[in-house]
């Protein structure tokens, strides 16, 4: 078995004392080269999780061991070192881009701080990197806002490369860019998994790019991972009611955004201490009739395993679940 | 391309250089008031460093007493008069440009030097670290400035060293809230998250990725306030709290000859004059540079 890249154990993020549990609760293994996407409505937390794996902001509760190192309790110039294995590619990437520097002084930034590279080995570097993501020695002395949304978008993970990390943290990398540049940079990202061996995490409601980029899923809703799977199994035979309700409410097959409507981001009434926290919106549960035990016992993901956590998960069509990604639609 | 562009988020409405600086050059250069307003910099600071060439007489105009020739009206030897002690206006007056872009540039500079490293860390840490910051300066903001230089002044003693020193001390809040409110808005912005997960520490962040995105706000408030520094630094001296006799200050000028300024006008009226045309040139160029560096602004 590979080691394990990322181990996240009951990780917690509270905003303010009384605030919502944006992250309620979260374990997660991801080893070297694997590629899982986190799913869920927006406002259940996945962005949250993702700065919270980078180190960009304090969990409330809970360790993220990065190489084996907890970020938290590393000195502060370790820190710096091991944080750099773990990049972010955000969103937006005319705004994760500095408007005041060239795409030459971005990438370069990186490389300066972390292999130290200077004068000609720095500029022979930077020109790799840009070649590595399909762009050349013309785009060098642009400024971001004379980049079309793709480009961008390639400079960011360029710039993300140049720490030569080994996970990549994929921010709905795509959703932002115009429909005939996603599946460019889409390639790209693929392309780069294969020559790099890096981890992807990525996080998305767009079950397209999903299939397209990862072959694990975990589902999450109000903060917590509900489901964790093969994509194609997960996708094919949903196990937990959420992931179920999440499926269908995809308009038809291929791309589609999977954003639940406005009720998405609170489950619904206060959120109680014990039991499970999907109940009062849970379609299964009304139709067992209100079990007891949803209101009573909060349900666990199995341990280390792929699975749901519910009660009464619904039946999964084929017992092995593994391999079967072909003649999955949505 | 373009309907690519037209796809994202409006969120790169931030400034960008280079291209940019020709585009706010044409903005200010249609500007006609701007124009005016530089040309009147211009010649302030030709005059400032030219002093020694251009004045009639540099040594009259350092202080040196030529009591022959007291209280001359304007005339073609001396274009400006001469005061009570006999020195040539003109000169004094071309030599005070010296000592009020001095005391103006020290302040601002000085201003800038403690203000925008606490307004970048107040504003980018935020969390006690800005409420600490931040509670500071609102003690030093609910002072008039000049009210609290004069106090530092009579405090240190008068002298040109010490009104400057005093007018950076409650000038600098004005850059730490200034940066603050910038560095805050950028903070969570994802470029800088990102250079964060890039492992850039805090000082290299505000350095590199904050600091720059503010340099257009500071540069404007800086150029306003180069003219409302002169304007306190002429205030102070004409209350005795600045510049001494016999140094060349326009605010001392003022005061030198407002007992006089009936039978000899000509002594207060240029030095005042001169402090009116540079704080309307500072201003001028000022607004334009506000308006140039951000179209937003300018639509208000």
């Amino acid at each position: 078995m590979t080691a394990a890249l990322l181990e996240v154990d009951g990780l917690v993020k509270q905003f303010g004392r009384h605030g919502a549990r944006a992250v309620d609760g979260v374990d997660l293994r991801l080893v070297e080269g694997e590629a899982l996407a986190i799913v869920g409505e927006s406002g259940s937390g996945k962005t949250t999780l993702a700065r919270c794996l980078l180190g960009l902001i304090e969990p409330s509760a809970g360790t993220v061991r990065l190489c084996g190192a907890d970020l938290a309790s590393l000195p502060r110039r370790r820190r710096r070192a091991v944080r750099a294995r773990a990049q972010i590619v955000f969103q937006n990437p005319l705004a994760s881009l500095n408007p005041r520097m060239t795409v030459e002084r971005l990438v370069a930034e990186p490389l300066r701080l972390h292999a130290g590279l200077r004068g000609e080995r720095l500029s022979e570097r930077v020109d790799a990197l840009l070649g590595d993501v399909g762009l050349d020695a013309g785009h060098r002395r642009r400024y971001p806002h004379e980049l079309s949304g793709g480009q961008a978008q390639r400079v960011a993970i360029a710039r993300a490369l140049a720490c030569e990390p080994s996970l990549l943290v994929l921010d709905e990398p795509t959703s932002a860019l115009d429909v005939s540049v996603q599946a460019q940079i889409l390639n790209l990202l693929a392309d780069l998994r294969d020559r790099h061996g890096l981890a992807y995490l990525l996080i998305s409601h767009d079950l397209a790019v999903v299939r397209n980029l990862c072959t694990r899923v975990g589902v999450m809703f109000a903060g917590r991972l509900v489901e964790v799977g093969e994509a194609g199994a997960v996708f094919a035979a949903p196990r937990h009611p959420y992931t179920a309700e999440l499926l269908a409410s995809a308009p038809g097959a291929g791309r589609a955004a999977l954003m639940a409507g406005e009720e998405a981001a609170d489950p619904g009434g206060p959120r109680r201490s014990g039991g499970c926290h999907y109940a009062p919106r849970c379609a299964r549960r009304a139709e067992l009739d209100g079990p007891e035990a949803c209101a009573r016992d909060r349900p666990t993901l199995p341990d280390g395993a792929d699975g749901a956590a519910c009660h009464f998960a619904l039946a999964t069509r084929r017992e092995g679940r593994a391999h079967h990604d072909e003649g999955v639609s949505l | 391309m373009s309907a690519e562009l037209a796809t994202l988020p409006r969120a790169a409405a931030s400034p960008a250089p280079r291209s940019r600086l020709r585009g706010a050059w044409e903005v200010f250069a249609r500007d006609r008031l701007a124009l005016v307003g530089l040309a009147i910099v211009v010649l302030l600071v030709l005059v400032a460093v030219l002093a020694p060439w251009i004045a009639p007489d540099p040594a009259q105009g350092r202080g040196a007493a030529a009591v022959a020739q007291r209280n001359l009206a304007p005339s073609l030897d001396h274009l400006l008069g001469t005061d009570p002690l006999g020195r040539d206006v003109l000169s004094r007056v071309i030599f005070g440009a010296r000592s009020a872009l001095g005391v103006a540039l020290a302040v601002v500079s000085l201003a800038i030097a403690i203000g925008v490293p606490l307004g970048l860390l107040a504003g980018y840490r935020g969390g006690w670290v800005d409420e600490a910051i931040m509670r500071v300066t609102d003690t030093f903001l609910a002072f008039p400035p000049l009210l609290l230089a004069m106090v530092i002044v009579s405090l240190l003693g008068p002298s040109l060293r010490n009104a400057a020193l005093a007018l950076a001390i409650s000038w600098w809040p004005w850059y730490a809230r200034l940066v603050r409110g910038v560095a805050a808005s950028l903070r969570e912005r994802p470029f800088v998250e990102g250079a964060r997960a890039l492992g850039l520490s805090d000082a290299a962040v505000m350095r590199r990725h904050l600091l720059p995105n503010a340099l257009g706000p500071i540069v404007v408030q800086a150029t306003v306030d180069v003219g409302s520094v002169i304007l306190a630094a002429a205030s102070l001296a004409f209350l005795g709290l600045g510049a001494q006799a016999p140094a060349p200050d326009w605010g001392l000028m003022v005061f030198d000859g407002r007992a006089a300024i009936f039978d000899h006008w000509w002594y207060s009226t240029f030095a005042g004059l001169a402090i009116f045309l540079a704080v309307l040139g500072f201003n001028l160029v000022g607004d334009a540079l506000r308006d140039a560096l951000d179209p937003r602004e300018a639509r208000r």
